[in-house]
């Protein structure tokens, strides 16, 4: 009987991506169909992490 | 893909940490991710390919989860037709779920390398259709070997590597004796202080082997002192140091603060989502360590690894040459980094 993980490694793959836009760019760069979900994590006040996440996203 | 796992590679597409790397034959499960990016590096590195390599998470081996990736991951890749023979690379597991993975591994119908560091692999040596490795290198070669194919893989320090090193020990001043690494990986931290122990070498850490050679306080090494610092202790609310070196940059310089520090180890992991230029980060924070050195009149030893292939977007010959040109010493894995490093401490 074909379970899920095996279609999952037969088929084309479909990512839903919880996370940093640069995750999704490089397998849609890979010619991967992915999801990206609207999402910012939080610096904590931290003028530095704010400056960086900022670079990141 | 769940908490803590970074990295999968399926039919050849990378999946967030992951390296550029042919397809081919083998099958890799890693409870640890960058242990499966140094795996599959290394494999392609040495002109093998891989089928799939599945992330399952570092805590998914712990008996509070029971491998419950791991298990569904071992059962396709036994279904798989492309994978021809499988390797399970793993930070320290739990006892009851390793004896039931090892139950399971007994009836695969396809050969399995087990790579379960904080293990000795004695302890499990004779186990039905397991072939234990001491290492992710020793993986690497078991799993080529199993295909029936030979190599050529480099695992101890040739002689220039000893006379590098034996040059670099001469210019240590009398107080210099310990070794600090910062690492980016947390596999390699545990690696690492499984070589050095095996060597008769106590290393502390914020991710020790052994509870008791935990770190009293993550920001505070002593003796020879290996950090995770990629570690949710540091990380929470920043990027990670696979991403950004923020964090490696502040603490390299710390550690050039202690007089007795003669060795600082770095690794740098190259592929898909990592940093751009994990070197350039850190370059000048490592010329000012080993300037530092120089006007108190000895010198640091800077050793390095580097986790990647050619293909991998960082430019690897590039960020090798960067260090090189530092007067930094660079490995192709994180085993030969520690060899170079056990030398020293032993040997030197």
């Amino acid at each position: 009987m074909e379970t899920e993980i095996d279609r999952l490694l037969s088929k084309p793959l479909v990512v839903i991506n919880v996370g940093l836009g640069k995750f999704a760019k490089n397998l849609e760069e890979q010619g991967v169909e992915v999801v990206q979900v609207d999402w910012t994590p939080p610096a904590g006040g931290d003028k530095e992490m704010i400056d960086l996440l900022d670079e990141l996203l | 893909m769940g908490l803590d796992c970074g990295t999968s590679l399926l039919n050849g597409m990378g999946i967030g940490f992951a390296n550029v790397v042919r397809k081919g034959s083998i099958g890799a499960i890693g409870a640890a991710g960058t242990g499966l990016q140094e795996f599959t590096s290394q494999v392609h590195n040495l002109g093998f390919g891989i089928s799939h390599a599945i992330g399952t998470g570092s805590h998914d081996l712990s008996d509070i989860i029971g491998g419950l990736t791991a298990f569904s991951a071992l059962e396709a890749l036994q279904k798989d037709n492309k994978t021809k023979v499988v390797t399970f690379i793993s930070k320290p597991p739990g006892t009851k779920t390793l004896e039931q993975l090892l139950q399971r591994i007994s009836s695969c119908d396809k050969p399995v390398i087990g790579c379960f560091l904080g293990v000795d692999p004695e302890a499990i040596f004779g186990r039905k259709n397991l072939i234990p490795a001491n290492t992710i290198d020793e993986a690497v070669r078991l799993e080529i070997y199993t295909t029936g194919s030979s190599i050529q893989q480099q695992s101890d320090l040739s002689q220039d590597d000893l006379n590098a090193l034996a040059d670099e020990r001469a210019t240590w001043s009398s107080e210099q004796k310990n070794l600090r690494g910062i690492l980016a990986g947390g596999t390699f931290c545990y690696q690492s202080q499984q070589i050095l122990r095996k060597a008769g070498i106590t290393v502390y850490s914020n991710s020790p082997l052994d509870p008791k050679y935990k770190l009293a306080h993550p920001y505070k090494s002593i003796r020879h002192t290996i950090v995770d610092i990629g570690d949710e202790y540091y990380m929470v609310g920043k990027p990670h140091s696979m991403i950004d070196g923020t964090m490696r940059r502040r603490r390299i310089t710390t550690e050039c603060l202690d007089l007795e520090v003669a060795i600082l180890y770095l690794d740098f992991i190259l592929g898909y989502n990592d940093s751009m230029d994990p070197v350039g980060e850190l370059i000048e924070a490592i010329d000012e360590a080993k300037r530092v050195n120089k006007q108190r009149g000895w010198s640091l030893t800077v050793i390095t690894s580097i986790c990647g292939t050619e293909g991998d977007p960082q430019d690897l010959p590039f960020q090798a040459k960067m260090l090189r040109e530092a007067g930094v010493l660079v490995y192709g894995s994180n085993v030969r980094a520690m060899s170079a490093c056990r030398w020293l401490l032993v040997k030197g």
